[in-house]
C-alpha cells in the first residue's frame, strides 16, 4: 500500500477496539438459533431456503401457470391467424425475457456480489417502464380499435383483469423472496416482472390497440402494482 | 486437537443441518461482524440486529453454498448486502445522522467511549457510504482491494479510488499524527 492508501495513524487503535469486545455472543446465538436451527421450518421458510435457481424457476413456473389459467378463462384472441406475427412474437419474447431477468433481480441471493444501488434501481425501473414503452409505440401491436361507443367499460374491465393477473404473477415472485422486509428495489423488480407478464397475458387475449387503452390497461399494470407495494412497504417502516 | 476449518464446518452444516457446525461458525464470526456493524451504526442493539439478519440470511441461503467456495467472503458478502439493504432502509442511515453533540456519551459501551473514538466516528461520518464501506472492509476487516471489489460489485480501480479518497478525507480531518 502506498502512503496515499493509508488512513491516519489514529485509526490503528480504533481498529483493535471492537474486535476485543464481542458482546454477549451466547445471548445473540440463542436468539438466532430460535429463529433458525431450533425452529421447525414453516412452509414459507422451506420455500425461502430453496437454492436460488430453484426459487427463480419455481416463481417463473408459477407465473406461467397463472398466465395459462388467465388465457384459458378469457380465451386467446382470434384475430392473429394469417397475420405476420414475427414482431408480435418477438415482442412477447422480449417481455418474457425481461420478466425473467427482473424476477432474477428480485430473488437474487444476498450471498451474491452486491449490486450498486443505482444499478439495482435502474434495472427495476426498466422492468416497470418497458411495458409502458411498448404500449406507447404507435402501430406496434396488431389488432383493432375499440369503438368509442363502447364507452369506458371495456377499458376498465381489461385493466381489472390485467391487474388481477399482475397481482398474481408479482406475488409468485414475492412468495420466494428471502428477506422478511425486502429492499424496495426488490419489491419494484417483483412488481416489474409481474407487470411484464401481465402485459404479455393482455396482449394474448385482448386485441384493442387504442393508444390510451394500450397504455392504461396493458402497459401500466406493473407500475400500478409497484406503486401499491412500495406504498405499503413504506407504511410498514 | 485440530480445529475444523470454516469449509469443513460449512459442509457439515449444509449437508446435515448440523446445529453444532452452525454454532461454531457463528461464534467464530459474530464478534467480528458485530464490530463491522458497530462502526456503521454506533449502536450495539442495532449492530446485534444486523448480525442476526446476516446469520438469518446465511441460514436461508445455505443450499446456495458451493462446496468448493470459501465461507468467509461468502458470509461477508451477505453482511455487506444486509448493511446495504436492511440497515439503510430500517435505520435511515444513522451513521450520517449520528450527532456527537446530541449524544456525547452513548449509553452502550464500548462505542465512542473516548474523545479519540468519538473524533474517529465523526470523521467517518464525513465519508460517503460507498467510501465508508470500503474503509470498513479494507482497514478494519483486512480485505484486499481485489477481494472487496468482488464482494461489493465494483471494479478493482473504483474500489481503490474510493479508498484513496476516503483516506485523504480522514487524513485531512484527523491529521497525520497519532492523537492518542
Amino acid at each position: 500500500m502506498t502512503p496515499e492508501d493509508q488512513p491516519p495513524p489514529i485509526l490503528n487503535d480504533d481498529r483493535e477496539q471492537l474486535a476485543s469486545d464481542p458482546g454477549d455472543v451466547d445471548a445473540l446465538f440463542a436468539s438466532i438459533a430460535a429463529q433458525t436451527v431450533d425452529k421447525p421450518p414453516s412452509p414459507r421458510e422451506t420455500l425461502r431456503a430453496l437454492p436460488t435457481a430453484t426459487r427463480t424457476a419455481a416463481a417463473l413456473g408459477l407465473m406461467l401457470v397463472i398466465g395459462a389459467i388467465a388465457i384459458a378463462i378469457q380465451g386467446l384472441r382470434n384475430d392473429l391467424s394469417g397475420a405476420d406475427l414475427t414482431r408480435f412474437v418477438a415482442s412477447i419474447m422480449i417481455l418474457a425475457a425481461v420478466c425473467a431477468g427482473s424476477a432474477g433481480l428480485a430473488l437474487r441471493g444476498m450471498h451474491k456480489q452486491a449490486i450498486e444501488p443505482g444499478m439495482a434501481w435502474g434495472m427495476a425501473i426498466f422492468a416497470l417502464a418497458l411495458p409502458m414503452l411498448f404500449a406507447s409505440l404507435p402501430g406496434w401491436w396488431p389488432g383493432m380499435l375499440i369503438p368509442a361507443e363502447a364507452g369506458w367499460t371495456p377499458h376498465f374491465r381489461c385493466f381489472g383483469r390485467g391487474l388481477l393477473a399482475t397481482v398474481g404473477t408479482s406475488t409468485s415472485v414475492m412468495l420466494f423472496m428471502r428477506a422478511d422486509g425486502p429492499a424496495h428495489y426488490r419489491l419494484a423488480a417483483a412488481a416489474g416482472s409481474g407487470g411484464l407478464a401481465g402485459m404479455a397475458i393482455q396482449q394474448l387475449y385482448c386485441a384493442g390497440v387504442n393508444p390510451l387503452h394500450l397504455i392504461g390497461s396493458h402497459g401500466s399494470l406493473g407500475l400500478a402494482v409497484g406503486g401499491i407495494v412500495l406504498l405499503v412497504a413504506a407504511g410498514k417502516r | 486437537m485440530n480445529e475444523e476449518t470454516d469449509e469443513q464446518l460449512m459442509r457439515r452444516y449444509v449437508q446435515s443441518d448440523d446445529r453444532g457446525a452452525f454454532e461454531a461458525l457463528f461464534r467464530r464470526y459474530a464478534p467480528r461482524l458485530t464490530g463491522f456493524f458497530m462502526r456503521s451504526v454506533n449502536d450495539r442493539t442495532v449492530a446485534n440486529d444486523l448480525v442476526q439478519q446476516t446469520f438469518l440470511h446465511f441460514h436461508r441461503a445455505r443450499k446456495d453454498f458451493r462446496i468448493d467456495a470459501k465461507v468467509k467472503p461468502w458470509l461477508y458478502t451477505i453482511a455487506i448486502n444486509v448493511r446495504r439493504e436492511l440497515f439503510r432502509r430500517r435505520y435511515r442511515k444513522p451513521e450520517t445522522q449520528y450527532d456527537v453533540e446530541k449524544h456525547p456519551e452513548p449509553s452502550v459501551a464500548p462505542d465512542a467511549s473516548t474523545a479519540q473514538q468519538r473524533t474517529v466516528r465523526r470523521a467517518m461520518a464525513e465519508l460517503s457510504d460507498s467510501q465508508r464501506e470500503v474503509v470498513l472492509l479494507h482497514w478494519y476487516e483486512g480485505w484486499t482491494f481485489r477481494e472487496i471489489s468482488e464482494m461489493v460489485g465494483a471494479s478493482h480501480s473504483a474500489v481503490k479510488v474510493r479508498a484513496h479518497r476516503a483516506y485523504k478525507v480522514l487524513r485531512d480531518i484527523l491529521g497525520e499524527d497519532d492523537l492518542s
